[in-house]
């Protein structure tokens, strides 16, 4: 048995794809994931800003060392030495015989 | 329902989410459409709907479906709609009241549907947009509406009748 109201209802002119409006959502979405990304790293900034601005006068000692741009520059290598030591290490498994 | 797309737009799959909006866009767009203004306020909301969707899909539990999830977003979003329209409505009501009555217009004879829907309240619009103009369940209406589900049923009778009463149909 048909319901007489539901046939009053037509049904309304929303195709069953839109790509303009599927873009739209899309592209809202992007505006507000880099939106939150900026906020982020706005906020990261502030905070080593922040941290450094109240560490320094704590740390005074340390950074008049004479010698503290050698210490630096060491420290500075680590990270690299790292990177370069895991580079390595894949492509020797990668060129490993089976 | 996708349990295995849901769980990837959930783990951050772009394509994912894409494909959920290609699904649903016509759903939530038809429902919010019975209860805004117009169609352009309707496809902003249901844009706003989907943005929102994104921001909380940690939220969507697994058994219920993406269809209940955003269309409950998408309720929220147009509540909050009317009653910016109903705040920006008093506001020129000072204004209106001062305009002679002559300018004001005349109660037409018969209502249209939209007109009729019009006249129902917001809840119980909602209620027979889901559930006499769509094909969703009570539950699932109560679950979107986040009404009980007596509420439901009972804004589904009395918004039948009237509009029947209102349109000149049989029940």
């Amino acid at each position: 048995m048909s319901d007489p109201l539901r046939l009053m209802f037509a049904p309304t002119n929303v195709p069953a794809r839109d790509m303009a409006f599927e873009l739209r959502v899309l592209e809202a979405v992007e505006r507000r994931r880099f939106r939150k990304q900026m906020a982020l790293y706005l906020m990261v900034a502030m905070a080593i800003l922040g941290g450094s601005v109240f560490l320094t006068p704590l740390l005074g000692s340390v950074l008049t060392l004479p010698a503290l741009p050698v210490f630096l520059s060491v420290i500075g290598v680590l990270p690299g030495l790292f990177i370069a030591g895991r580079q390595i290490l894949s492509s020797s498994k990668l060129r490993r015989p089976t | 329902m996708n349990p295995t797309r849901n769980a990837q737009a959930r783990d951050g799959s772009e394509a994912a989410f894409a494909s959920l909006v290609a699904a649903h866009q016509q759903a939530v767009r038809q429902f919010l459409r019975r209860l805004a203004a117009n169609p352009a306020d309707a496809d902003d909301l249901a844009q706003e709907a989907f943005v929102t969707a994104w921001e909380q899909i940690d939220r969507l539990k697994p058994g219920v479906s993406f269809r209940t999830f955003v269309c409950g977003i998408a309720w929220k979003k147009a509540q909050n709609d009317r009653r910016r329209v109903r705040r920006a409505e008093s506001r020129d009501g000072a204004w209106l009241s001062l305009r002679s009555e002559a300018e004001t217009p005349t109660h037409e004879t018969r209502l249209s549907l939209d007109k009729a829907m019009q006249s129902l309240p917001l809840d119980m619009r909602a209620v027979i947009s889901l559930c006499v103009a769509e094909d969703y369940s009570h539950a699932e209406a109560a679950r979107i509406l986040g009404l009980p589900l007596g509420t439901v049923k009972s804004h589904s009778q009395r918004g039948r009748a009237r509009l029947c009463e209102l349109l000149g149909v049989e029940p």
